[in-house]
């Protein structure tokens, strides 16, 4: 009878282990995306909603884009080419410099979204290109704004890398934005992670 | 599948028109040197007329009334949407606009309350350039045009269709249109004004504000169209860096 009871449950742990297991095989799962996204939106949140100082709010900003999202992988994307010539202190610098301008940009935004709602609808996976976790963003008496955050994990564990509001991608626009202050500050990189630091300061 | 078959022949011959516009230096933007004087233009009359103007509407018009003024054009639009939305096959959002144009046209005072928006039945936005994409009719060239801004081939024949089959145009007496164009003005002012931040970053705070304008306005309009709202050819892999 024990026996017997503990065989089932040992046939019964094996379905459930080959049910798992192509999960496991492939990189990240829907629902480890969704969960990774609520836990964004979820610190977000507490911190706008807080009535901490502009400049505490995003210096905390700042340290949630450095642990959810993968800056180097956003910095290199958004630079190019450049970067493979500049040195690994220009690099450092640059992903440093680059990460305050982000953090100071969007951060000092983020009073609008006091009295909004958020809410994570879904996750599809684009295979190479991550998985895609789809959210609305909604206001009392106005239509719902779409937000979706691209994840991944190809840095070792589930890391932000873009977001696109109402389809507008933030990867596609910063790149514009970081080659014309490039081109500003005469094609020179330190120039250009000087003129970063200004603006992230 | 009536829509399907006449999207395949009118997208067939929109395409080759498209083509023959579209060729020029830049495949991507053929029309770029034009376009930027066109941007700067724009950003002129925004910054010398419209915000100022903006800020004086609503310093002096109260919230609630540019609101209402803005609400009542937004369900005098909402007839073309239902056109448009059926063209397009779309008879869920056709249906939720037939809905929101009934109840805010007889509970919201002639659309001056939006009522179905406070019920979560939201506006969904169409034109005849959205149309035009669920067809198959490729956008075709940028085009900045002077005082409407972004747009492309596609959508600014889409822009002059829309106004064409408006119903109201046709229904609306000399007097009636000229109130209609006052309450779009209006309309503007108060749009200016409500998306005030977004539009002041992307004009004046942009290294490069044409650039912007365009990635916001190609993205979003591709967005509009694809399957669950989001378009595979904007998502990138920025792991595969050479």
């Amino acid at each position: 009878m024990h026996s017997n009871e503990l065989s089932r449950r040992t046939l019964l742990g094996a379905v459930a282990a080959l049910a798992v297991a192509p999960q496991l095989a492939r990189a990240a799962t829907t629902d480890q995306a969704v969960s990774f996204v609520n836990q964004i939106v979820g610190e977000l949140m507490q911190i706008v909603r807080s009535s901490q100082s502009q400049s505490a709010a995003l210096r905390q900003f700042e340290q949630m884009f450095d642990r959810y999202g993968d800056v180097p992988v956003i910095a290199r994307s958004v630079l190019g080419q450049p970067w493979n010539s500049m040195s690994g202190g220009q690099q450092s610098a640059f992903v440093t410099a680059f990460r305050g301008y982000v953090a100071n940009k969007y951060g000092s935004q983020f009073r609008e979204f006091q009295d909004a709602q958020v809410q994570v609808t879904g996750a599809k996976d684009f295979g190479e290109r991550g998985l895609v976790v789809s959210s609305r963003v909604s206001y009392a008496g106005s239509s719902p704004v779409a937000v979706d955050w691209q994840v991944s994990d190809r840095s070792g564990s589930l890391k932000m890398f873009n977001v696109l509001i109402e389809g507008v991608s933030m990867l596609t626009t910063e790149r514009s934005e970081i080659r014309a202050l490039l081109a500003q500050n005469g094609n020179n990189v330190d120039a250009l992670i000087a003129d970063l630091q200004r603006r992230g300061a | 599948m009536g829509v399907r078959i006449f999207s395949r022949w009118g997208g067939a011959a929109l395409l080759l028109a498209a083509a023959a516009c579209t060729a020029g230096p830049d495949p991507d933007d053929p029309y770029e040197a034009t376009n930027r004087s066109i941007h700067e233009f724009n950003k002129a009359v925004d910054r010398n007329a419209l915000r100022p103007v903006s800020d004086v509407y609503a310093t002096a018009v109260p919230r609630p009334a540019r609101t209402g003024v803005s609400n009542a054009v937004s369900n005098i639009g909402e007839p073309v949407a239902f056109i448009n939305h059926t063209l397009q096959g779309d008879f869920d959002d056709a249906g939720a606009t037939f809905f929101r144009f009934a109840v805010n046209t007889v509970f919201g005072f002639a659309g001056l309350l939006d009522v179905a928006t406070d019920a979560g039945i939201f506006e969904r936005e169409t034109d005849f350039g959205e149309t035009l994409a669920v067809w198959g009719v490729p956008p075709g060239a940028y085009l900045e045009v002077p005082f409407f801004g972004p747009s492309t081939e596609r959508d600014l024949f889409g822009t002059a269709v829309n106004i064409g089959i408006n119903p109201t145009t046709y229904l609306l007496g000399g007097q009636e249109s000229l109130a209609l164009v006052g309450a779009q003005a209006a309309d503007i002012l108060n749009q200016r004004q409500e998306f005030g931040a977004i539009i002041d970053a992307l004009f004046y705070e942009s290294a490069d504000s044409y650039t912007a304008a365009k990635i916001a306005y190609l993205q979003n309009r591709a967005q509009a169209t694809a399957a669950d709202g989001i378009s595979e050819d904007i998502l990138e892999d920025p792991y595969a860096f050479e």
